[in-house]
């Protein structure tokens, strides 16, 4: 079972927060009519009233953008049936293909070389629980999760989509971030691998305050291309 | 004392639970039929079956052994009776310098249960094991023709 | 048909129950010939085959088994001359014998494509030997004329009834002389070999699990051993840190093992490796502790040679003036001069590494001054006479088992793993197996070095040549298995191959070479020096004929020298359906080689798409070996040449940084895979009839420029260094795993 933990309680053990604490309430207040909206059609932009505030949360979200893309996350998070491997996201060599529920194929599954933790003999990385190889939770994220190729306005609406991220709220997404071993792997990759740079507190409360700011991501239009 | 079945019979190994479970079937169990390649994964000549599942054992500390069942090359087939599997590979006159064998064998043992009737692509995906005798042309003529065999 | 080959090794169980570690088969009552005859006759035939009383036929198989069937094909050869039951004779695997010498080299060794080229006549003649000492035992007892008796089934048999076993006369025929100029039997008689495919002997094995290759040898009391050798060419140990060793579990001593040399003593500065190895009570409590230990290093004088270096020193020595004279025809520079129209291009092959399966490994026991060696070996003799000179042993007091080979393709000709093992065996009193790390194999191969070369040709007004020179730089690729010091010679035998005797007719040919000495260490690879040589002439050759507008196989008819070459071109171009129209983006390309005294035309069929990605579709070889003895393992050898020589054209290679080298394992060293390999290949063998040819080592020659050349036919783009990897030629399965930008922003 998930823990459930109140983020606004949680924000508030922080002091810095009182600073933000009224336009908090207003965000919060506006995400949650919007996600009452949004039950059945997957991504629904959140509003908010202040435009300071959208670009508080847009910036954050590039900081958020910014560890999503890190090879640590964004090599499971393919959208297409190849895993990638290594800082420069090549992908997975010797052929290892998605398969079924994103866990390999017939005698090369993830789990034939990918186990319950960090493999210090083999070098190969590992989910660090449950605490059996067999029943490792490293393995893909669904296709509708798949993140590569996107821009920000994409990325952001696809994470925000409960039709398309495992029916999880912002606040859903936060836990999953916060507290799935599969996400803290990124920074505890083993030996030979660059963990995410920026320490995993400190992305908590980032994810946090973007989700409290009102969860805002760019739209498609102004997206730069470059 | 870590205990597991391999082959069908039970073991108990004192090594330490974070040694290959490659070098415990080597070297404790006295199986040397999974071999040594790359020791990272990479090569496929170290595969098993850990329960239903092919793992490469050079991967896998012992200490997850516990309870389950092993399958090593040694135990696919009986004296009596080869794997259809092994069959085709006699047929079909694949091993050269066979080092490699056993890993590819042990992984189209498991791609035959799963999957009868694997068409090249899906034996591209499946069997990615390295063979530098080049015995890949002879290795998928034998996983069809052990599906063959197989069924028949 | 159950075959039984009796190893020099056996299982822990087998040892510990018999406590027999191994060596030669005793049979009891068994009789060896003996007697009056010559010596040398004598010896031969007691080494090679073995009749016992009860008429258990054992044949011996002196050359390494790698996976080139010589364990099946050489007492095949013996049985069929004999005139023995296949399914009943008994295999053994030889230790070392003069009887076993490659009468060329003098040596005893399995390589160069010499197992059956070099023995076929010596086994036939061996057998036909004891067969004709067996007849005349039983015609002098039945009375009968021995012309009117024959062999078969390791029976004797008359015209009128008369049989018996082979058993029956081995005492009495032993006691015979030996006969002179024995009749052999005409190919029409042969049964087991002469295009018979037999099942070969060690494949039953070799799916259960049971052969035994060097790595699964196990002796009573044994301990085992990880290494780390010093990186750096040229690099020596500075300390060796404790750190905490003696604690590690199962720990028993660590040791610095000084350098060993491969065969003799490499010259000043060459290739001197210290290594440090941990002996411990079981392997993987040996790499722990091999783990624990801080090693310091001083990397020497070559630590700043990367990859980049040393192509620069290919580059600078052939634009020098310092050559070695290896062919002058005719008078090539007076045709360069006078003719105007010249053509002039440089290749180079890339470093490899042998990369067998069976990383490098031994198991050694030394007892006082008698050693006993179980190893992988190609080279059993050279390992002897290694141990022998560093420890000061008599080469007699020597034993060498060899087991299965995990592969060998050269590599395993050298000794330099034995001399390691029977080190730490010495040092700690016990058996030792050392096993190297897949790391350690990669970074301490003996390579196939980067070979370059330059080609000049001047031709007629028709485009064909008049004259050509050749330059090629590469390092020795012969002198870590010989006593000979090339260095000092200009060449070796080795690294002229391919374009010091060429299969085509050019009046004025001048072939100067010079042999670099580079820091890595060298050594043959399946191939020799025919591999590189061969790719820069093949494409040279093509590079002539686009010149004159030609078609490539039209050309080289025009050029050939004989009859076998066109025979081979010929029916390779039919084979690939050479003058049918070629589809869009589609190319063929041919390569010829003559080497190990067989013929192999070879045609790649690829299509290039519109993103450049190539695919091969059709490969088709055409063998004129001689006389095939065996189809069944002569294909088998063939299709395992492809993915050797694709393997080295498309993408592997060995680099250099920082005095040491870069890949150490299959995720940077990129051997072709099964996906990779889905291509349709057809492989057909003409009977010339001629003197036996080699296969395994011919095989992978023509592969890299009849690729390149069918790149050229489709793209019209010529590529003259290997791996094509560099140039971005890709297959779809290589180019998907190249990194791409994974997102848009």
């Amino acid at each position: 079972m998930r823990r459930k933990n109140d983020p606004l309680l949680k924000m508030l053990k922080k002091r810095w927060y009182f600073l933000f604490f009224p336009l908090l309430i207003l965000a919060s207040v506006a995400y949650s009519a919007s996600l009452a909206n949004s039950n059945k059609s997957g991504y629904v932009p959140i509003t908010v009233q202040d435009s300071t505030d959208r670009e508080r949360s847009l910036k954050l979200f590039g900081e958020v953008a910014a560890v999503l893309r890190h090879p640590r996350c964004i090599n499971c998070h393919p959208s297409d049936d190849y895993p990638r491997q290594g800082d420069e996201m090549r992908r997975h060599m010797f052929n290892v293909q998605r398969g079924n529920h994103g866990k390999g194929v017939i005698g090369m599954k993830c789990i034939s070389c990918h186990g319950a933790s960090n493999n210090l003999a083999s070098g190969v990385p590992g989910a660090p629980e449950p605490d059996d190889p067999l029943k490792s939770r490293w393995h893909l994220a669904p296709l509708s999760m798949g993140w590569i190729g996107l821009n920000d306005a994409q990325l952001g609406k696809r994470l925000l989509d409960k039709e398309q991220n495992g029916n999880m709220s912002p606040q859903d997404l936060v836990e999953h971030m916060e507290e799935d071993p599969l996400v803290l792997w990124g920074w505890d990759p083993g030996e030979g691998r660059e963990p995410i740079p920026i320490p995993h507190d400190e992305f908590v409360e980032i994810l946090k305050e973007w989700v409290a700011t009102g969860a805002q991501v760019p739209t498609e239009d102004k997206e730069p291309k470059k | 004392m870590i205990t597991f079945k391999v082959n069908k019979k039970k073991v108990s190994v004192n090594d330490d639970p974070d040694t290959p479970l490659l070098w415990v079937l080597r070297d404790t169990v006295g199986l040397k039929g999974t071999k040594f390649g790359c020791g990272k994964a990479f090569c496929g000549a170290c595969s098993v079956h850990v329960n239903d599942t092919v793992v490469r054992s050079c991967s896998f500390p012992v200490k997850y052994a516990e309870g389950k069942n092993i399958t090593t090359i040694e135990g696919v087939g009986t004296e009596d009776e080869l794997h259809p599997v092994q069959k085709a590979w006699i047929e079909e006159q694949v091993p050269q310098c066979g080092y490699c064998q056993s890993g590819f064998i042990m992984s189209t043992v498991k791609l035959l249960e799963h999957n009868p009737d694997p068409t090249d692509e899906d034996i591209n995906k499946s069997i990615t094991n390295l063979c530098r005798c080049g015995t890949y042309y002879r290795v998928r003529k034998a996983i069809h023709l052990a599906a063959k065999l197989k069924k028949s | 048909m159950a075959k039984i080959i009796i190893h020099a090794v056996s299982r822990r169980n087998f040892i510990k129950t018999t406590g027999l570690a191994a060596g030669g088969l005793l049979l009891q009552g068994c009789m060896k010939f003996s007697n009056n005859s010559k010596e040398s006759e004598l010896a031969s035939l007691n080494a090679f085959i073995k009749i016992d009383m009860d008429n258990k036929v054992t044949l011996i198989v002196h050359q390494a088994e790698m996976g080139q069937g010589a364990s099946t094909t050489l007492p095949a050869i013996l049985a069929d001359e004999l005139g023995a039951d296949w399914s009943n004779v008994l295999l053994e695997n030889s230790l070392t014998d003069p009887a076993f010498k490659n009468p060329k080299y003098d040596l005893q060794f399995t390589g160069n494509a010499e197992s059956i080229r070099g023995f076929h006549d010596i086994l036939r003649k061996t057998a036909a030997t004891a067969r004709e000492m067996l007849k005349q035992a039983a015609a002098t007892q039945w009375n009968v004329p021995k012309a009117s008796l024959r062999t078969e089934n390791s029976y004797i048999i008359g015209k009128n009834g008369e049989k018996a076993t082979f058993g029956e006369f081995a005492v009495p025929a032993s006691k015979l002389p030996a006969p002179k100029n024995v009749k052999l039997k005409p190919q029409t008689e042969w049964k087991l070999t002469g295009n018979k495919s037999l099942p070969r002997v060690d494949i039953p094995e070799k799916v259960n699990g049971k052969a035994v290759f060097g790595i699964d040898v196990e002796l009573p009391d044994m301990l085992y051993a990880s290494i780390e050798i010093c990186p750096y060419f040229g690099g020596r140990i500075k300390e060796i840190h404790e750190n905490g060793v003696r604690k590690q579990s199962g720990f028993v001593e660590f040791f610095k093992i000084p350098v060993a040399n491969p065969v003799v003593a490499y010259p000043p500065g060459f290739n001197k490796q210290e290594a440090v190895a941990v002996v411990a009570k079981s392997y993987w409590q040996s790499r722990r502790a091999l783990d624990t230990l801080k090693i310091v290093y001083d990397k020497g004088v070559n630590q700043k040679m990367d990859s980049k270096s040393l192509y620069a020193i290919y580059e600078k020595t052939l634009k020098g003036k310092k050559w070695h004279e290896s062919v002058k025809e005719g008078t090539p520079i007076e045709q360069l001069e006078k003719v105007e129209k010249t053509h002039k291009a440089q290749y180079y092959s890339a470093w490899q590494s042998h990369a067998t399966m069976e990383p490098m490994n031994a198991t050694a026991k030394v007892k006082g001054d008698k050693v006993e060696i179980w190893a992988p070996t190609q080279g059993q003799e050279m390992a002897q006479i290694l141990i022998s000179k560093e420890f000061n042993i008599p080469k007699e007091n020597i034993t060498v088992h060899r087991t299965y080979l995990g592969g060998g393709f050269g590599r395993r000709l050298l000794a330099d793993y034995v001399f390691q093992a029977v080190f730490l065996s010495k040092k700690t009193g016990k058996p030792v197996k050392l096993i190297w790390t897949r790391e350690q194999d990669m970074q301490h191969d003996f390579y196939r070095p980067g070979t370059m070369q330059e080609f000049e040709a001047s031709v007629d007004d028709t485009g064909m040549p008049i004259a050509m020179r050749t330059k090629l730089v590469s390092p020795t690729i012969l002198q870590a298995v010989t006593s000979v010091d090339y260095v000092f010679e200009g060449e070796d035998p080795s690294f002229p191959e391919g374009i010091k005797e060429i299969p085509y007719h050019i009046k004025n040919r001048l072939l100067e070479t010079n042999m670099l000495r580079l820091p890595p260490p060298t050594s043959v690879w399946r191939t020799t020096g025919f591999g590189p040589n061969v790719f820069a002439l093949e494409s040279f050759l093509d590079e002539l004929a686009a010149k004159a507008g030609e078609d490539p196989i039209a050309y080289r008819k025009k050029l050939v020298a004989d009859a076998r070459s066109t025979a081979v071109l010929d029916l390779a171009a039919k084979a690939s359906n050479w003058n049918k129209p070629r589809k869009k983006n589609q190319g063929l390309g041919v390569a010829l080689t003559h080497s190990f005294e067989s013929f192999v035309a070879q045609v790649v069929d690829v299509s290039i798409g519109l993103s450049g990605i190539l695919t091969i579709n059709k490969i088709t070889t055409v063998v004129d070996c001689g006389t095939v003895l065996d189809p069944g393992i002569a294909r088998a050898s063939i299709e395992s040449g492809l993915v050797w020589g694709l393997s080295a054209a498309l993408n592997s290679e060995i680099n250099f940084k920082e005095g040491r080298t870069v890949e150490s394992n299959f995720n940077e060293f990129k051997m072709l895979t099964m996906p990779e390999f889905d291509i349709e290949i057809e492989t057909l063998f003409i009977n010339s009839g001629e003197k036996i040819g080699g296969i395994a080592e011919s095989g992978p020659i023509p592969i890299a420029p009849a690729l390149c050349n069918a790149i050229f036919d489709a793209t019209r783009k010529r590529y003259r260094t290997l791996p094509l990897g560099k140039h971005g030629v890709y297959t779809q399965y290589s180019a998907d795993l190249l990194p791409v930008s994974t997102h848009t922003i």
